[in-house]
């Protein structure tokens, strides 16, 4: 395998684990109107849960460097399914709490402050996950026997299929009527509660969903990495998910996806191999800079994105009688209807 | 006992500081009802601006350094709202665009800062390392007046809401921005002095800010945001005087939370403080101003 | 025993913003019933309906509804059991399609729970609200209209997609906030037929806040009038036009 393939599919990886993220976070911003830029902490968790669980105890193998809780050694798929869960359990109680009482720009605005105080938290108590050092020396399943170039087709399978998965159950979820419900709570939440949708019944579920991708694509990450720190999880890599849904299209799947793609490739992999100049983080600042220009050009002049949204394709609706359709309450039992409607 | 007083006064001090930063953050929130999370950018900026005023060639001594910056701070965050947020608002007023708008300009703000100025640490520091007791508490001459320019400019903010036109129309605004608008307030001018005034409350506190913690990068005012907003929230979000209340309680309790539970772990009291918010009253302890409804849940 | 009737208010009072918005008001709306409230501008008609309608619980007082005790249930619980309300300022969501609006408000779709969506188990339900949903519509005339973003409809269409979206959750008490503002006048008289037919074809209950006096009368048996946060009469608005109290605070006004 030539240095070229190899890097093609890195790439291709990254893009897969990223569009998992993107999927995520257009969950909660696009599907449900939660204004979640602390969106890569539910990321962050599910990378750090996989790694204590897959390395060895602190002072342990590693020289005795290092401070962190867990270690218990797991071995893939059980480091991976205990940092899912774990980041759905995070997500439970953040956004159960957070999603409460909290409305538009004041639960944006916590979520946010959460986001940077977690930050600071991890940086500055080494005992949970070693500060800014981070976690080192969990790998990925195959990783330490297989050849390089055959792992990392293995590896890309692994993404891929993980990728599927979370879109498979995203699509079926938002093209049902929970899904309609959720769009129904991001447009008017009073609205929507005065037609019985209990609002943050929804909106967790929305959040419970996006903490699931989080968890799925952190944990691939932080595996494929082979480590995690604080760079990994810093509010640009929020922007990076919020342009990528921006540019791609809110509220739809696909568009996210196509986003994501366009941000990874297009922005930060382009630019990857330009000639570099001066200090060595000029290269990511420049990068984050054009990322937020060009989500303001989009906001600016294509807010709806490259593939808006879309109106929901209905059946042709059989015919029923005006009583049939309005009498209540509750629900009329479906062989009436039917009954009914033989008779018109 | 000694031990607890003195952290006390440590904390009057952060809180100072701290008041001054929410200060602006809560009445820029409250009169232009958007949040703003570039703020912090600003603050990182002021932090600089003091820097390079100070250092070569340049040379200014310290309190003309410190207008400099906040001058300066005022004067970009003029700019930014007059000629970025506040067109794109009117563009693009839901709120959802305006929150991923302000965002997407925070980091291209830090973004720049780190290019220019790179992640390494600058060291910004007034002399004054003469120690005085004040009964029980124990202040170094540059912390004393920090605290002075920190009320000073306290004092400012109250003079002009109080006794101003000015400051009256942004309390308005604060309060019912649909009446000022139906009263034919000048909702426009009020908003671009907001801008500057809340800049030059970033800026001044950058500067201390960084004079306290001696040593700084461009990552100051991102991570401070994390107190400012939590002391603004607690204060209610939109009321300037809640914010001083706000700050002075999360600055006292997170210097004597380091000697509770250490410095590494002080931020976990304000996290709690945050999120006991979050559930219990988000409208903190005076209620929040604007768009902040929590409907259903009186 | 006496039926319960649909709606009962018991001196409920309300402060909005440290006015005194709603003072202690008390009135009943029989089963099955078309009535009307009546009052002058900040008369505290639609603070009372946001009382009632849990949208504000910070009220004081008592409300019942079909014999039930619902004080203070927040608006969600309200439309659970089967109160629906329209608002003042019309409410679509805008970023869904007029059918995807009356969809979304059926009650209790099959699919709005995750497993079902994610297992696909709710299709035969959905085809039944659809079936609803395009009855609705074609009752109010806006079947053409059905594939519309919520965004693009005149202030008129957004009333009735309101209205619509109503009634496909089955509520037993509607109350309607000013129902015919920004309705074109031709299409008053339509409306005013339709309302008219919703209430005697279906049995719902309705209450009414309206400022167009010609309609309130041709539609409504009964009226309450308020003025000053204060329930003042009660009756047929023939009655009413003679009362003293209700010329001065209202009807007496030339503008009305």
């Amino acid at each position: 395998m030539s240095a070229l393939e190899f890097y093609i599919i890195t790439v291709a990886i990254f893009g897969c684990l990223n569009g998992i993220l993107a999927l995520g976070f257009n969950m909660q911003f696009g599907q449900a109107g939660i204004v979640n830029l602390a969106f890569i902490v539910l990321v962050a968790v599910g990378a750090y849960a996989t790694g204590i669980a897959s390395v060895q105890p602190a002072s342990g193998s590693f020289g005795g460097t290092g401070t962190y809780i867990g270690g218990f050694g797991w071995a893939f798929p059980w480091n991976m399914l205990f940092g899912i869960a774990v980041t759905v359990l995070f997500g439970l109680l953040l956004g159960g709490a957070a999603l409460l009482r909290l409305r538009h720009d004041y639960l944006a605005l916590c979520l946010f402050a959460i986001g940077v105080g977690l930050q600071v938290l991890v940086t500055d108590y080494l005992p949970l996950f070693n500060g800014s050092e981070g976690i080192v020396g969990m790998s990925a399943p195959g990783q330490d026997v297989l050849d390089p170039s055959v792992f990392q087709f293995v590896f890309l399978g692994i993404s891929a299929a993980a990728l599927v998965i979370v879109f498979v159950i995203f699509t079926r979820v938002t093209s049902s009527p929970l899904g309609r419900a959720m769009k129904a709570v991001r447009d008017d939440e009073e609205a929507a509660a005065a037609n019985a949708k209990n609002p943050w019944r929804l909106k967790l579920t929305a959040f419970l969903l996006g903490s699931f991708a989080a968890g799925v694509g952190g944990s691939l990450q932080a595996l494929y990495i082979g480590g995690w720190s604080v760079q990994g999880w810093s509010p640009t890599e929020n922007l990076v998910l919020l342009a990528a849904v921006i540019v791609g299209g809110r509220g739809r799947n696909i568009g996210a996806l196509v986003g994501s793609f366009i941000v990874l490739e297009g922005i930060l992999e382009a630019t990857r191999f330009l000639p570099s100049i001066g200090d060595p983080a000029l290269l990511p600042n420049l990068q984050t800079i054009a990322i937020g220009l060009l989500v303001l050009a989009f906001l600016w002049w294509r807010p709806e994105g490259i593939l808006p949204e879309r109106k929901e394709r209905f059946a042709k609706p059989a015919a029923i009688s005006l009583t049939a359709a309005l009498n209540g309450p509750g629900p009329v039992v479906a062989g009436e209807t039917e009954r009914t409607a033989e008779k018109l | 006992m000694q031990i607890w007083l003195s952290t006390l006064g440590f904390g009057l001090v952060d809180a100072a500081v701290l008041a001054v930063a929410a200060v602006g953050f809560t009445l820029q929130f409250g009169v232009t009802n958007y949040v703003n999370f570039a703020y912090g950018d600003l603050i990182t900026f002021g932090a600089f601006m003091a820097f390079f005023a100070g250092g070569a060639p340049f040379g200014l001594p310290i309190w003309q350094s410190l207008m400099v910056a906040a001058v300066l701070t005022g004067a970009l965050s003029f700019a930014v709202g007059r000629f970025v947020f506040t067109p794109f608002f009117q563009r693009r007023p839901q709120l959802l665009f305006a929150l991923a708008m302000t965002f997407a300009a925070s980091l291209i703000l830090s973004s720049v800062w780190g290019a220019i100025w790179g992640g390494q640490y600058r060291e910004l520091t007034y002399g004054g390392e003469q120690v005085h007791s004040l009964g029980p508490f124990v202040a170094t001459t540059a912390e004393l007046l920090f605290v002075v320019v920190a009320l000073a400019a306290l004092l400012g903010v109250h003079l002009l809401l109080s006794q101003t036109k000015l400051g009256r129309t942004m309390r308005a605004m604060s309060d019912d921005r649909n009446l000022a608008i139906a009263c034919g307030l000048n909702i426009r001018r009020t908003t671009n002095l907001t801008w500057l005034i809340t800049g030059l409350l970033a800026g001044t506190a950058g500067v201390i800010q960084a004079m306290q913690v001696h040593t700084f990068n461009t990552n100051i005012g991102s991570t401070y945001v994390f107190l400012i907003i939590t002391a603004a929230v607690l204060g209610g979000i939109g009321r300037p005087y809640g914010a001083v209340i706000g700050a002075t309680i999360i600055g006292v309790t997170s210097q004597l939370a380091v000697l509770v539970v250490g410095a590494a772990l002080s931020p976990v009291v304000v996290f709690l403080i945050l999120v006991f918010l979050m559930v219990a009253r988000p409208t903190g302890i005076f209620g929040a101003t604007g768009r902040t409804s929590t409907f259903g849940t009186a | 025993m006496a039926i319960a009737p649909a709606l009962r208010v018991e001196s409920v009072s309300c402060s909005y913003d440290g006015v005194q918005a709603v003072r202690n008001v008390t009135l009943e709306v029989p089963q099955g019933s078309f009535y009307g409230l009546i009052g002058p501008n900040g008369a505290g008609k639609s603070t009372l309906l946001d009382c009632i309608s849990g949208v504000n619980v910070g009220y004081e007082g008592r409300v019942w509804l079909d014999g039930a005790d619902v004080t203070r249930l927040p608006l969600q619980l309200m439309a659970e059991r089967g109160l629906g309300r329209t608002f003042q300022t019309a409410r679509v969501f805008r970023r869904m399609s007029v059918l995807s609006n009356l969809m979304v408000a059926a009650r209790h779709p099959a699919g709005e729970a995750l497993g079902a969506a994610l297992l696909g188990t709710w299709k035969a339900d959905e085809e039944l609200n659809l079936a609803r949903a395009w009855t609705i519509l074609k009752f109010f005339d806006l079947t053409h209209i059905a594939d519309n973003w919520g965004s693009e409809l005149s202030g008129g269409q957004e009333r009735l997609i309101e209205l619509s979206r109503i009634l496909m959750s089955h509520p037993r008490v509607v109350l309607l906030d000013e129902p015919f503002a920004g309705v074109s006048p031709v299409n008053r008289a339509k409306l005013a037929n339709q309302l008219r037919q919703l209430s005697m074809d279906t049995g719902v209950t309705i209450l009414m806040v309206e400022h167009r006096l010609e309609w309130v009368e041709n539609l409504c048996e009964t009226v309450f009038v308020m003025a000053e946060g204060k329930l003042i009469a009660q009756g047929s608005l023939a009655q009413l036009r003679s009362e003293r109290a209700v010329i001065d605070s209202y009807l007496g006004s030339p503008t009305k």
